[in-house]
C-alpha cells in the first residue's frame, strides 16, 4: 500500500485517545464518591486528586521512555529478569481483563436501569462486545480516528447541557471552607485518583506513537482537557445544584441532574439519554482500549505475530466474564479490586521497575 | 541454483509472451496486392458493416487499390470528396503518394501491419491499399453520431454551468481543458480493456497532484487485464481500496467544472470513452457533499446550506430507527402530548411499529426504483400514485399511521439533500440495518449502530487517504473553511490537505483597496 501510516498514530491522536481512555464509567458516580468523602471541599480534592494524576503519570512515563519502541510486557521483562517480569505482565493482564469485564458488565447494568428493563443482560453485552471488538481488530489507529470523531460529540453538548444547569448553581454547598481538616481532603484526592483508571495506556501504546518523546506532555494534555472539561464541571455543578447532602443518595448525580433540565419545546423530554449517550461513549471507548491493550499484551507476551486473531479469542473471554456479575453490588467488588490493582500498577510497579533499573544499571535505549 | 530456477522462471514468462504474441499476429503489408487483400476480405465477409470497395487507379488504370471502411462509422461526404476523388482523380501515381505531394491530397498517416490496419477500420477511419506499397494508408474520417453537450442530469445545479459531459473523451477532454489552460495539466492516454480498447485518459496538474497516488493508480490502472471496460463502473471496482464496503470510495461526477475544481486541488481524474461520467480521486467524504453551485452562492448562504445538509444526512440514516426505538422502548422521553398524539394515530393498527416502518421504507424504496425506470412523463403519475393514493389509503385502511408516513417522507427528502446520488443510494440501504437494530435494542441499538458506523467509514481509505477526513482526522482549518462551513474564496489560502497536494497555496493574501 501506498502510505501505510495504519499502525502509527500523531501526536493529536494521542491525546484524545489518553481523553477517551480515562473517560469511562466511573464518571456518572464520581461526583457522588468525591462529595461523600470531602464534602463541600470536594472542589479541592478534584484538583488535588488530579495532580496525583499527574505525578502518576509522569512517573510512568518516565519508564516507558527508557524504552520506546517496547510496551510492557517487554521491558518489564527485561528490567526484573524473566520470572519477575512474567509475573508482573500476568498481573498486568488480569487487571486489564478485570477492568474491561467490569466496564462491559457496568455498562449492560446500567443500560437495563436506564433503557432496555426487559432485555437480558447477556444481549446487551454480547452486542457491545461485538461492535468493540470489530473496532478492535483494526487496530490502534482506527481506534484513535473512532475517538477523534466523537470528541466533539462528546464535549459541546455536554458542555451545553452544563451551561444550562450553570444558573441553579448556589455557592452556598461548597462552604463552609476546610471544615474537618485535611483528611476528608485527601480521602476525596484518592477517590478522584482511583477514578483515573486508563492513564497506563501510554505503557502498551508508546511505540505506536509517531512522538514517542511527547508521551507524557500528550496524557497529561488529555487527562487535563478530560478533568476540566468534564469532570470537574460535572461535579462542581451537580453539588452545586443538589448539595452535598442531598447528592449522596443519588446512585448516578450526573443523569439526576440532566433529567432535571428541561426545554421548553423540544421534541425530547428527558436530556439522560444525551447523558446516557455521552457515557456510552466514554465507557465503551475504555472497553475497547482496555481490551486492545489486553490483546496487544498477551500477543506480545507470547511472541504471536497476529494481534486480529487474539481479539476474537479475547472476546469470549471477556464475554464469559460479564456473565458472572448479575448485579451492580457485586460489580462493586470488582471495582475496588480494579481500583486497588490500578493503584499498583500506576505508581507501585512503576517505581519498582525505575530502582531495580537503576540497581541493576539496565540503560534503556534513550539513555544512549 | 537460485539462478537457475529464476532462469527457468523468465524463460516461463518470455514463452509465454511469444504465444500471445503468435496469437497476436504481426503480419508486414507485402506490397503484393492479392496477399495483403486476403486478411481484409475475411474480416469484411464477418461484419457485414464493413465495406471494401475495390478500386483500379492511375491513368490507365492499371493499379489495384482498395478502400476499406465501416459504413457508419465514417463520414461519407468527406470520405468521397477528399479521399476517393484524389485517388481516382488522373494525375494519381505511386511516386506522388510516395511524396505526398498532391496539392488537395488529404493529411493520412500509414501504418505497416495488417493488424494496426484493422485496428484503424474500427477506429473508425478509412484505409487505403494500394499496390506496390509496404503500407496501408490512413484516413480520419470519423464521425460519431454524438449527443450534443447538454446539461448533467444527475447534478444539476441552479446557478452554475450547464455542461455536462458527453460519451465522446475528445470532447470532454476539451471540457476540461478549456476551464484550466494550465500547460501543467497532464493528460496520459491509456487503453483499457483486451477487446473494447476504450480510451482512458487520467488528468492531473503536475505540481500539485501526489506523485505517490498518480503512481499508485497507474500501477492499479495497469493491473486489469479484462476483455472489455464498457463505463467508469467496470474499472471503480479494479481500482478501489476496498470493494466490501457499501460507500462510494471514488467521487463520480459529470460535470466539468467540478473536475477543473477538484483537479487545482490536487485530485487526479479518469476520463472514459463512452462515458459520460468521470472518476475523481482521491474521494473523502466531504467532497460528496460539496456542489459547484456552493461557490456561486454567496458563502453565508452555502454555509447554511452545507449545514442543513449536515442536519439531513443523520435524518437520512437514523430517524426510522431512532423513531421506532423511541415509540417502542422509550415512550417516556418523548414529551406527553405527542406521545398521547402517536398513540392515538396508531390505534386499532394490525401491525407492530417495526414492521410498519419496515413496510413504508420498502414502499418508498420501490417507488423510487420504479420512478427511475419510467419515462418522466409516468414518473409523475407514479409519484402521485405512490405519495397521495397509497399513503392517504393506507392510512384509511389503516395499515399505518400517519405519524409514520411523516418520518418516511421526512427521511426519504433528507436523503435527497444529499448532493451526490451515489453516496444517496448507499446511504438509503443503511437505514435497514439501523432499524434493526433500534427495534432489537431500542436507543442502545442506535448508538451501536452508531459506533459499527464510524468503525467502518474510519477503517475506509481511497488510495491510501483516510476517506473519513477532515472529521477524523480531525482537520479543524479544512472542517471550519471548506466542509461544514464555506469561508470566502479570498479566504480560502490553502488547498484542502486531505488530498496531499504538493503545493498546498492555493492564493496569496488578498488586500482590498479601502
Amino acid at each position: 500500500m501506498l502510505i501505510s501510516d495504519n499502525d502509527k498514530i500523531s501526536y493529536h491522536q494521542y491525546i484524545v485517545l489518553m481523553f477517551f481512555a480515562i473517560f469511562e464509567v466511573g464518571f456518572m458516580t464520581l461526583p457522588r464518591t468525591v462529595s461523600e468523602k470531602a464534602g463541600p471541599d470536594s472542589w479541592l480534592a478534584l484538583i488535588l486528586g488530579f495532580s496525583m494524576v499527574v505525578i502518576a503519570l509522569f512517573i510512568l512515563t518516565r519508564l516507558s521512555l527508557k524504552f520506546p519502541d517496547k510496551t510492557f510486557v517487554e521491558f518489564s521483562r527485561l528490567i526484573a529478569g524473566n520470572i519477575i517480569g512474567s509475573l508482573l505482565c500476568i498481573f498486568f493482564f488480569l487487571y486489564l481483563y478485570c477492568w474491561s469485564v467490569s466496564l462491559s458488565a457496568y455498562i449492560g447494568n446500567i443500560t437495563r436501569v436506564f433503557l432496555l428493563d426487559k432485555t437480558p443482560l447477556g444481549i446487551i453485552t454480547f452486542t457491545l462486545l461485538v461492535s468493540s471488538t470489530y473496532l478492535i481488530r483494526y487496530g490502534i489507529e482506527p481506534i484513535a480516528r473512532f475517538c477523534e470523531f466523537f470528541l466533539f460529540l462528546t464535549i459541546i453538548p455536554f458542555a451545553l447541557l452544563y451551561l444550562l444547569a450553570g444558573k441553579h448553581v448556589n455557592f452556598g454547598y461548597f462552604k463552609p471552607f476546610f471544615a474537618e481538616g485535611l483528611t476528608p481532603i485527601i480521602d476525596g484526592a484518592i477517590e478522584t485518583f482511583k477514578h483515573a483508571r486508563g492513564i497506563e495506556t501510554p505503557f502498551m501504546i508508546i511505540p505506536f506513537l509517531k512522538t514517542p518523546e511527547k508521551v507524557f506532555k500528550g496524557a497529561a494534555l488529555g487527562d487535563a482537557l478530560y478533568f476540566f472539561l468534564m469532570i470537574y464541571p460535572a461535579t462542581i455543578i451537580t453539588i452545586g445544584v443538589f448539595g452535598t447532602n442531598e447528592i449522596t443518595h443519588f446512585s448516578y448525580p450526573a443523569i439526576v441532574l440532566a433529567k432535571e433540565l428541561e426545554f421548553p419545546g423540544f421534541f425530547i423530554e428527558r436530556f439522560e439519554v444525551l447523558m446516557v449517550f455521552i457515557w456510552y461513549v466514554g465507557g465503551f471507548t475504555s472497553v475497547v482500549i482496555s481490551q486492545y491493550m489486553l490483546s496487544l499484551g498477551i500477543t506480545r507476551f507470547f511472541k504471536l505475530k497476529n494481534t486480529r486473531s487474539m481479539v476474537l479469542f479475547i472476546f469470549p473471554l471477556t464475554y464469559l466474564g460479564t456473565l458472572t456479575f448479575r448485579n451492580i453490588v457485586q460489580l462493586e467488588i470488582l471495582f475496588n479490586i480494579v481500583n486497588n490493582a490500578f493503584i499498583i500498577i500506576v505508581l507501585i510497579i512503576p517505581i519498582f521497575l525505575l530502582i531495580t533499573a537503576r540497581i541493576r544499571n539496565i540503560k534503556g535505549d534513550t539513555d544512549g | 541454483m537460485l539462478k537457475k530456477l529464476l532462469n527457468i522462471i523468465k524463460s516461463f514468462k518470455n514463452k509465454k509472451n511469444t504465444d500471445i504474441d503468435k496469437i497476436e499476429g504481426i503480419t508486414p503489408f507485402t506490397g503484393i496486392y492479392s496477399k495483403d487483400i486476403e486478411q481484409f476480405h475475411v474480416f469484411t465477409e464477418h461484419s457485414k458493416d464493413c465495406i471494401l470497395q475495390e478500386l483500379l487507379l492511375g491513368k490507365r488504370k492499371n493499379i489495384k487499390a482498395a478502400l476499406i471502411y465501416i459504413d457508419e462509422m465514417v463520414d461519407k461526404k468527406t470520405l468521397g470528396e477528399q479521399v476517393l476523388r484524389p485517388l481516382i482523380s488522373k494525375n494519381f501515381s505511386l511516386k506522388n503518394i510516395l511524396m505526398a505531394s498532391i496539392a488537395d491530397f488529404p493529411e493520412f498517416e500509414s501504418v505497416s501491419t495488417i493488424e494496426d490496419a484493422l485496428g484503424c477500420i474500427l477506429d473508425g477511419s478509412a484505409v487505403v491499399i494500394v499496390q506496390g506499397l509496404q503500407h496501408a494508408l490512413v484516413f480520419d474520417v470519423l464521425q460519431l453520431k454524438d449527443r450534443q453537450v447538454s446539461e448533467p442530469q444527475m447534478e444539476m445545479v441552479i446557478k452554475g454551468a450547464r455542461e455536462g459531459f458527453v460519451e465522446n473523451i475528445s470532447v470532454n477532454l476539451s471540457l476540461v481543458r478549456r476551464r484550466l489552460k494550465d500547460p501543467n495539466l497532464n493528460v496520459k492516454i491509456l487503453e483499457l480493456g483486451r477487446r473494447s480498447k476504450t480510451k482512458a485518459a487520467i488528468m492531473y496538474i503536475r505540481g500539485i497532484a501526489s506523485n505517490n497516488i498518480l503512481e499508485e493508480l497507474m500501477d492499479r490502472l495497469n493491473k486489469i487485464d479484462v476483455d472489455i471496460i464498457l463505463d467508469t463502473g467496470y474499472i471503480e471496482e479494479y481500482i478501489t481500496d476496498n470493494v466490501y464496503t457499501i460507500f462510494p470510495l471514488l467521487l463520480t461526477t459529470e460535470r466539468p467544472d467540478k473536475i477543473a475544481a477538484c483537479l487545482a486541488e490536487g485530485s487526479i481524474a479518469i476520463i472514459l470513452d463512452g462515458s459520460p461520467i468521470a472518476i475523481l480521486l482521491p474521494a473523502t467524504i466531504n467532497q460528496f457533499y460539496q456542489t459547484p453551485a456552493d461557490y456561486n452562492q454567496i458563502w453565508l448562504v452555502s454555509t447554511l446550506i452545507r449545514i442543513i445538509r449536515l442536519i439531513s444526512l443523520p435524518l437520512a440514516i437514523f430517524l426510522p430507527g431512532f423513531y421506532v426505538a423511541l415509540v417502542s422502548f422509550h415512550p417516556g422521553m418523548l414529551p406527553r402530548d405527542l406521545l398521547l398524539s402517536i398513540m392515538a394515530s396508531r390505534e386499532g393498527l394490525p401491525f407492530p411499529i417495526f414492521v410498519e416502518a419496515f413496510l413504508m421504507i420498502v414502499i418508498i424504496e420501490i417507488l423510487q426504483e420504479a420512478g427511475i425506470r419510467l419515462p418522466s412523463v409516468l414518473g409523475k403519475t407514479i409519484g402521485i400514485v405512490g405519495a397521495l393514493i397509497i399513503g392517504q389509503a393506507a392510512v384509511a385502511a389503516g395499515i399505518t399511521s400517519n405519524i409514520m408516513i411523516i418520518i418516511i417522507a421526512v427521511t426519504t427528502i433528507a436523503s435527497f439533500a444529499t448532493p451526490n446520488y451515489t453516496l444517496e443510494i448507499s446511504l438509503r440501504f443503511l437505514r435497514f440495518g439501523i432499524l434493526f437494530l433500534g427495534t432489537t435494542l431500542g436507543l442502545f441499538g442506535i448508538f451501536i449502530s452508531l459506533s459499527m458506523l464510524i468503525t467502518h467509514i474510519v477503517t475506509l481509505k481511497s488510495f491510501g487517504v483516510n476517506y473519513f477526513s477532515p472529521f477524523s482526522p480531525i482537520r479543524i482549518k479544512d472542517l471550519l473553511s471548506d466542509t461544514v462551513l464555506r469561508i470566502p474564496r479570498t479566504f480560502l489560502l490553502k488547498r484542502p490537505q486531505t488530498d496531499f497536494p504538493k503545493d498546498k497555496t492555493r492564493q496569496k493574501p488578498l488586500r482590498r483597496r479601502d
